[in-house]
């Protein structure tokens, strides 16, 4: 009887690491019980995942006596443990299903060259080390290569009639031996979150709506509901996700972080069932962190899905869309949660076709989603349909007859002296399209003589602020934005106020984007308010003769000439129905077939479903979804200013102290510094600085650079970069 | 009980004619049915058609090309001076260069499964004292024969998979896919393609068949044609009745 290792450190035996495996099936097991799944053939798939390890190469490297050049991965010569013959007679499996267990288990790590010379070799000597391995959960009977029948190093495809079976017990499998090595439990039972809202309705002492009676009769439906702001749909979409596994994701990383504050402080009252799952999770995480708290169980928990509801943007989790190796795990989580999918109009034709795909292959799997909108463009709608997705629409649209706006249209370019005129002592917001635009205005304002005298407080936000810097804005401009707040000033701000952001001002001056994103901006300014003034709240600028700031780049330029129309009969008070129906009637397909908008969205579409199944790795996924035309930079200004700050930071980084004790608290401190270090950084679109050079970078770790940017850097303005070079002046050095 | 003849055989470049290629002679990968049965009927002197199954299965190196001078003629063209070369007694010859492929190296193990189990010995008998050089291919590609059996053959199924030995591949008949019996091996490249290799639809046998009239007949020969697929990484299903000979070589006869 021998010791044979299934991880290092800390050290714990095959026997142990499966055990592990199998306490978390019987979680799973238990608390998804009516999950459509062969129950079986999981179980089987995890008892053998790891047998494999017990040949010597493996454990001498486990060990640390050798690293053999030709070792065989694990993975692989799991297979030879799984004896068809046997488990059809046991079990009733069919082909099918033995076919299934054998690529979950040669599959749970994408290594491995299965027509290796030495295979039939290494799979003998298995048989040496099996004498001396015992095993409680099964007896090891024969040794053999596993019959092509089953296994012949392929892998299953979308267009096999048992994809989504494959994709359930490999995604399973994949989760169960994740959380048995992070030492967590793979699901956490949500048991809570009816009686919390019901608490949460008593305390407060009011009955639920019809949007969210709506909500709380269709919980077995997937559901399209448009309901404006203030309606409640967060609690909406808490009560239809109910005691079950549950999704929620919205654009803005700013909003995960107010709807995961509310939920946790008013709602649910208890932190660490909620996750928050964004790209900054873990100095969010910190940020919280009360004393006792285990950050990185919390973390892991949070990363692996386990938690019973989930707070996050769109690409934690629909990256699943490229199927890439690995994806299994995310769309298996998704066939028994419940995803609700907030503000979705302000995703871009690239994200809404991740959406749409997304969506389709959630319903197919077998979970469940709920979109719930301010406005819902009939497009969607009518995509959605193409794709053959089922969903129910809400009875009628959300709305009250509250009247928060009055709308005066300028056919000119946004305009700071209107802007100065109407001023008055009002808390007052400026949107403009382009970062370029905001700072133009804000310029204008702050030299302007007459706000300087009465000493108004202007500020700017946009995205291109350092971290650190924005973050205080926005704590800033949630301040004077609160209902309840008696600052005043004028911010001047881009698209990041757009949507989610819980503010409030006094008079909306903005330029026109689109009608849609539009509407978005006047729920900025009145936010729940009743306009009983005469005279208008939101100014909006259609750029007369020419077009507003970004139209072409940012802003589709068809779409925004439907947006002019119908602004033209446009003056004095809207209701909520008004907006509703000049969006119903632009946002149509019949008048959008024809734009780039909607081309790029079908494209997209395609685009994915033409990739085959594992054909990207997870990294090149993330590349593509995240925005790749973004580069992360320091700000030369903000180098040199902080240059003994930020070197020793680097320093602290890469200095790679690192004994087993304090392993917790050195990585904790790690990440901790390398967000300290992100503070300084802004993220730049890789065209504005085409013919700039990078040469000066700063190396954090092996695999991290952050080059440093030659530009104009002020907390007041953000990021400004000179006029592009012109591209032909660069044609001479570029030829011979 | 059956018995088949188990040919190994090697040649050292050799064309096993795409009968459509012109200009360029193409050549199967490995000699088609008919090509074997012919070189055991000319071998044995048969003079009509003896019914057998066969098994092709072997492997070569590469492939190269090759000129050949290339005669073209008409019976009854005249001759004419600006479109032949050569003038046969007022006939006319078109002579030209053409190109062939030819495999190198190659090995073949074949399998003959006469349907009258008495030929076995006659022919094995016929394939050691041969009447002339033994051919396969054009009739200058010779063949070195390596060893010639008579071995039992049989359906048996076995408890592992039975990988073809050698890295060779074969021709395996349709069924033998489609019953899953065989199975092919793949790489993890294999994007989604359930059924690597390539289909060949070859020719066995075939039979005289008069197309024109009694008084005027028109013989045209009717080919028995058999789709197979060529392919390599060849593995026997366990636990499926596979036909093997006595050292467990799949035979694919068809």
């Amino acid at each position: 009887m021998n010791n044979y290792l299934a991880k290092s450190n800390p050290r714990e035996t095959i026997q142990e690491h499966t055990d592990n495996l199998l306490r978390n099936f019987e979680i799973i097991k238990s608390v998804y019980s009516d999950l459509d799944i062969n129950w079986n053939a999981l179980k089987i798939s995890c008892i053998y995942h790891d047998l494999g390890k017990i040949n010597r190469k493996f454990q001498d490297k486990i060990e640390k006596i050798k690293k053999h050049k030709d070792e065989i991965a694990h993975n692989l010569l799991s297979l030879a443990f799984i004896n068809a013959k046997e488990l059809k007679e046991e079990y009733n499996f069919t082909n099918n299903e033995i076919k299934i267990i054998s690529q979950a288990v040669a599959r749970h790590h994408e290594r491995g060259d299965y027509n290796a010379e030495n295979y039939n070799e290494e799979v003998e000597l298995l048989k040496k080390e099996a004498v001396n391995f015992k095993y409680d959960k099964l007896e090891i009977k024969k040794i053999k290569k596993i019959s092509a029948k089953y296994f012949a190093n392929e892998r299953t495809y979308g267009d096999s009639d048992y994809f989504l079976e494959y994709v359930k017990i490999k995604g399973l499998l994949n989760r169960l031996d994740y959380a048995a090595s992070g030492g967590i439990d793979v699901e956490v039972k949500n048991d809570f979150l009816n009686d919390s809202l019901d608490k949460f309705k008593k305390e407060n002492n009011f009955n639920w709506n019809d949007l969210q009676n709506f909500m709380k009769n269709n919980l077995d439906k997937n559901i399209i509901a448009v309901a404006q702001t203030g309606m409640g749909k967060t609690e909406a979409g808490l009560l239809w996700i109910g005691n079950n596994k549950g999704f929620f994701t919205l654009p803005l990383k700013t909003a995960i972080n107010e709807i995961y504050k509310r939920v946790v402080n008013e709602i649910v009252k208890n932190k660490e069932r909620i996750g928050l799952l964004h790209s900054d999770t873990y100095s969010k995480y910190l940020e919280n962190k009360n004393n006792g708290d285990n950050i990185e169980e919390y973390y892991n928990k949070t990363k692996q899905l386990s938690l019973p509801l989930t707070i996050c943007t769109l690409d934690q989790i629909f990256d699943f869309v490229f199927r890439y190796r690995d994806f299994e795990s995310k769309l298996a989580t998704l066939s028994y949660s419940k995803v609700v999918i907030d503000e979705i109009q302000m995703y871009s034709p690239d994200l809404l076709a991740y959406l749409i795909l997304g969506l389709y292959y959630i319903d197919k799997i077998g979970g469940k989603f709920a979109i719930l909108t301010a406005t819902l463009p009939q497009i969607i709608i009518d995509l959605m349909k193409k794709e053959g997705i089922n969903f129910i629409t809400g009875e009628k649209p959300y709305i009250n007859s509250l009247i928060r706006h009055s709308i005066k249209v300028r056919n000119s370019e946004i305009d700071s002296r209107e802007i100065i005129e109407k001023y008055n002592k009002n808390k007052v917001l400026v949107i403009c399209n382009t970062v370029r635009k905001a700072q133009e205005i804000f310029e204008e304002l702050s030299n302007n003589k007459e706000l300087i005298d009465k000493k108004v407080k202007i500020n700017l936000l946009h995205s291109k602020f350092i971290k650190r810097d924005r973050k205080n804005k926005e704590k800033n401009i949630m301040r004077m934005g609160d209902k309840n707040s008696n600052e005043i000033g004028i911010w001047v701000a881009t698209q990041v106020v757009e949507a989610s952001l819980d503010i409030d001002f006094d008079l909306l001056f903005t330029e026109l984007s689109d009608i849609n994103g539009l509407f978005q901006r006047f729920g900025r300014c009145y936010r729940k308010r009743a306009f009983d003034k005469n005279g208008y709240n939101c100014y909006v600028f259609d750029g007369g003769e020419n077009k507003c700031s970004g139209v072409n780049y940012v802003i589709d330029k068809d779409i925004f000439e439907f947006s002019k129309e119908a602004l033209k009969n446009l003056d004095g008070k809207i209701t909520e129905q008004d907006k509703l129906d000049i969006i119903g009637e632009i946002y149509t397909t019949e008048k959008l077939k024809n734009t780039e908008y909607y081309k790029k969205v079908l494209a997209n579409i395609d685009y994915i479903k033409t990739i085959p199944e594992y054909e990207l790795s997870k990294k090149e996924v993330r590349k593509r979804f995240r925005d790749i035309e973004n580069i992360t930079i320091i700000p030369k200004t903000i180098y040199e200013e902080r240059k003994d700050a930020i070197d020793e930071l680097i320093l602290d980084i890469n200095r790679a102290i690192y004994n087993n004790e304090n392993r917790k608290e050195f990585t904790e401190n790690r990440i901790k510094k390398i967000y300290e270090l992100k503070d300084y950084t802004v993220d730049i679109r890789r065209n504005e600085i085409y013919g700039i050079q990078l040469n000066e970078k700063l190396k954090i770790g092996k695999y991290m650079e952050i080059p440093i940017l030659d530009c104009k850097y002020s907390e007041k303005e953000g990021v400004t970069i000179e006029k592009k070079v012109d591209r032909n002046i660069d044609f001479d050095s570029r030829s011979f | 009980m059956k018995k088949a003849i188990r040919i190994k055989l090697e040649q050292e470049l050799v064309n096993y004619k795409v009968p459509t290629s012109f200009q360029l002679k193409e050549t199967y990968p490995l000699p088609p049915y008919s090509t074997v049965i012919g070189m055991v009927h000319s071998i044995c002197g048969y003079e009509e058609y003896k019914e057998m199954q066969v098994s092709i299965q072997g492997k070569y190196h590469s492939k190269v090309n090759d000129l050949f001078t290339r005669y073209e003629f008409k019976p009854e063209m005249k001759f004419e001076s600006g479109r032949h070369q050569l003038n046969a007694n007022g006939f006319g010859i078109g002579r030209g260069i053409a190109t062939t492929e030819l495999l190198t190296e190659v090995e073949l193990l074949i399998h003959i499964i006469p349907e009258d189990q008495n030929l076995i010995e006659e022919i094995e008998k016929c394939i050691k004292n041969p009447l002339e050089f033994i051919s396969l291919g054009r009739r200058e590609d010779l063949v070195i024969i390596k060893e010639v059996n008579s071995v039992e053959i049989r359906e048996e199924e076995f408890e592992k998979d039975l990988e073809l030995s050698n890295d060779y591949l074969a021709y395996i008949p349709l069924e033998m896919i489609e019953s899953e019996k065989i199975i092919l091996g793949s790489e993890t490249s294999s994007y989604g393609i359930e059924n690597r290799g390539t289909m060949y639809n070859l020719n066995k046998n075939y039979e005289l068949k008069n197309f024109g009239t009694k008084k005027q007949p028109k013989y045209f020969r009717k080919w028995n044609k058999k789709k197979v697929i060529y392919s390599s990484r060849i593995i026997g299903s366990e636990g499926e009745k596979i036909l093997v000979d006595e050292d467990r070589n799949i035979v694919f006869a068809i």
